[in-house]
């Protein structure tokens, strides 16, 4: 695949994987926009060779953007363990980074709703509910197996269906 | 009650995903390496540390060097005039038992002799 189909491909799917980075993110869109940006650039790099048209390419490209995310993720948390700022942290991560995502409170409500369910579980729904993704597209992507990805997905579904009736969500 | 749960949660995640499509920057702003706010906290971070190192290394390094490379000159260089010089009782060590007994005056006796004081009478 040439770097002017990529670039098509990338533009296609972009509102897509931009949602997905903010998942992965934890909904901090500066976060978001730069896990994007370097996936697309690894993208553009590796693509030709890296992508072997063995799945589809949003699942593929989400993959790439997942990885992307967890390694920006742990070398942030490495470097902020190593300068033992965890108050900044948690500064940047729930205040600042949140001032940004919760912009409307729609999306404020659903948001708050989705963290009661752990971030393996919400990952999983966001990419069959969200992404229409099937579920095996979902293990792919989440590198699990099909078997672990339908224990997150129904599990996830179970708890997040009880939050909703707890907060009264039961007809959205 | 499964069915009806899974449209709740797809009506959840519609209206979510109906809402990040709005907040979605353009894909060449992404594309272009245009540096993020989030990005440059991050950066933020580790300057400082990272200079005050620096500026650490550039001050001490140097005056580390110095200091060591003239504390050493001063245990190798040897002025000349003392390279000659040998102690007035250097002579005590190489002079074994009986000649020191020999040398030494007697208890009671003037370690002055007559033609000593003549000359410093003089």
């Amino acid at each position: 695949m040439d770097e002017e189909s990529l670039r098509e491909m990338m533009h296609t799917n972009h509102t897509s994987a931009f949602a997905w980075a903010l998942c992965c993110c934890h909904g901090d869109r500066d976060e978001a926009a730069e896990v994007l940006h370097t996936a697309y650039v690894q993208v553009l790099e590796k693509g030709q060779r890296s992508f072997g048209g063995k799945s589809s390419f949003k699942t593929w490209l989400f993959a790439v953007i997942r990885n992307t995310a967890k390694k920006r993720r742990s070398q942030i948390s490495r470097r902020i363990a190593k300068l033992q700022s965890l108050v900044m942290r948690n500064r940047i991560q729930d205040g600042e980074a949140e001032s940004h995502y919760y912009q409307s409170q729609i999306r404020e409500k659903i948001l708050l709703l989705l963290r009661r369910i752990s971030p393996r579980q919400r990952q999983i729904l966001q990419l069959v509910f969200y992404h229409n993704l099937t579920l095996e597209e979902a293990a792919s992507v989440m590198n699990v197996s099909l078997g672990s990805a339908r224990v997150h997905y129904e599990r996830g579904k179970a708890r997040l269906r009880d939050e909703m009736r707890k907060a009264g969500w039961e007809h959205v | 009650m499964s069915k009806n749960g899974d449209r709740n949660i797809e009506s959840v995640f519609k209206k979510l995903r109906e809402e990040e499509e709005k907040i979605t920057p353009e894909f060449h702003r992404i594309l272009s390496a245009e540096k993020s706010p989030g990005c440059a906290a991050g950066w933020n971070l580790w300057w400082r540390p990272a200079a005050v190192m620096l500026l650490s290394a550039l001050i001490v390094g140097p005056v580390l060097y110095v200091s060591f490379h003239e504390s050493g000159s001063h245990e190798l260089e040897i002025p000349s005039e003392l390279e000659g010089w040998e102690s007035p009782t250097d002579f005590l060590l190489s002079l074994n038992d009986a000649s020191l007994d020999s040398s030494l005056s007697e208890i009671g006796t003037t370690l002055w002799t007559e033609e000593d004081l003549a000359n410093l009478e003089n």
